[in-house]
């Protein structure tokens, strides 16, 4: 087994009545849920949207460091899988996809040999 | 096997057990919206609107990583009351005064109402959306949006009408409510008598309703007549 990161952009600000967004967050729940039962979970947070971004040889500090809200990270899941197929195929369920902006982009964790 | 709480020890080892009651966030935002516009005014109801649905969303994005909150109420309502706050300052709507001797102060001012004001906010949150001045259809439209946490689409289908008859319904109403009703003040006397057979009426059409309302294949129907016997036995 593997570890991958997914990493979690837009899906954000779909106008949602009460009902929809509990039901929304229902599906994110049970997703991660399930990842979770079958032993495939290792962590994951969400961000805050407000962010900083240092840069210039660190000498230069702005807000945030996106534009578009398709970029924002929203945050990050990491989880263990056999092969880069699998992690993807794990990933496709994600609800962050009944937004047309929503992606989540899956990286190989680089492990250390022991 | 021992068991405490009646909690099963295999759902304990479950951190992402989301169970939420159902239709938690369309109750919770019908007593945020009773609860804050008693306190902020009526005519902050829009704003009040954007903080409660922020919040909601925040739950949304925050709650599946980890578990549902202890009291997700209390969470709901400190996170939308934040917001507001922010809000109502970047639009200079608090003083310097409401925000000390108010109360209104995030850390220091925040407690969460207690079941017997929310049911006074909602009682008052009825008897203003049904506001003679109001035609009977959008005091209905009214009470559903605000009350019942219900959206245009789910009003529109309710009561099948079309979508933008109900929307703008509820623009004139809340316009309405910003620009004349100002703070909520019950009826008393002869008022209130005439106000509640209002009331009584826009419960009981709620109850007919209640009946017609389909959401594709999952029934609407217990929801709403519950909502409405609810509402009345108050």
């Amino acid at each position: 087994m593997e570890r991958y990161l997914y990493v979690f952009r837009g899906g954000e600000g779909m106008g949602r009545t009460p009902e929809e967004i509990q039901a929304h967050m229902g599906r994110w729940g049970a997703w991660i849920g399930k990842l979770s039962e079958q032993g495939k979970h290792e962590g994951g947070e969400p961000l805050n949207p407000e962010g900083r971004l240092v840069k210039s040889g660190g000498t230069v500090v702005t807000d945030g460091p996106f534009a578009e809200g398709s970029e924002v990270v929203g945050g990050y899941l990491l989880v263990k899988a056999g092969n880069y197929d699998e992690a993807v195929e794990m990933s496709k369920e994600c609800p962050i996809f009944e937004a047309d902006d929503g992606t989540v982009e899956v990286r190989q964790i680089a492990e250390i040999p022991a | 096997m021992i068991r405490h709480n009646s909690h099963d020890i295999t759902e304990e080892a479950n951190p992402h057990t989301m169970e939420i009651v159902d239709h938690l966030f369309r109750h919770e935002h019908g007593k945020m919206i009773a609860s804050f516009t008693s306190k902020y005014g009526f005519r902050n109801i829009e704003i009040i609107e954007d903080a409660i649905q922020d919040a909601l969303i925040r739950a949304m994005q925050v709650w599946p990583f980890r578990a549902v909150p202890d009291n997700p109420s209390a969470w709901i309502f400190k996170v939308a009351n934040n917001r507001l706050i922010d809000k109502l300052r970047r639009e200079q709507k608090l003083s310097k005064i409401d925000t000390i001797e108010n109360g209104l102060d995030k850390v220091e001012g925040f407690r969460m109402p207690d079941e017997d004001e929310i049911e006074d906010d909602q009682l008052k949150m009825i008897f203003t959306c049904c506001h003679p001045s109001l035609p009977e259809e959008t005091q209905i439209i009214l009470t559903l949006n605000l009350l019942c946490g219900l959206g245009t689409d789910e009003i529109a289908r309710a009561l099948m009408k079309n979508k933008e008859a109900i929307a703008k319904a509820l623009t004139r109403g809340k316009r309405k409510f910003k620009n004349e009703i100002g703070s909520l003040k019950p009826p008393v006397d002869k008022e209130l008598e005439l106000r509640l057979q209002v009331v009584m009426k826009v419960i009981y059409l709620l109850f007919n309703e209640g009946y017609k309302v389909t959401k594709g294949t999952q029934l609407m129907d217990p929801t709403l007549s519950s909502e409405s016997i609810r509402l009345g036995m108050r």
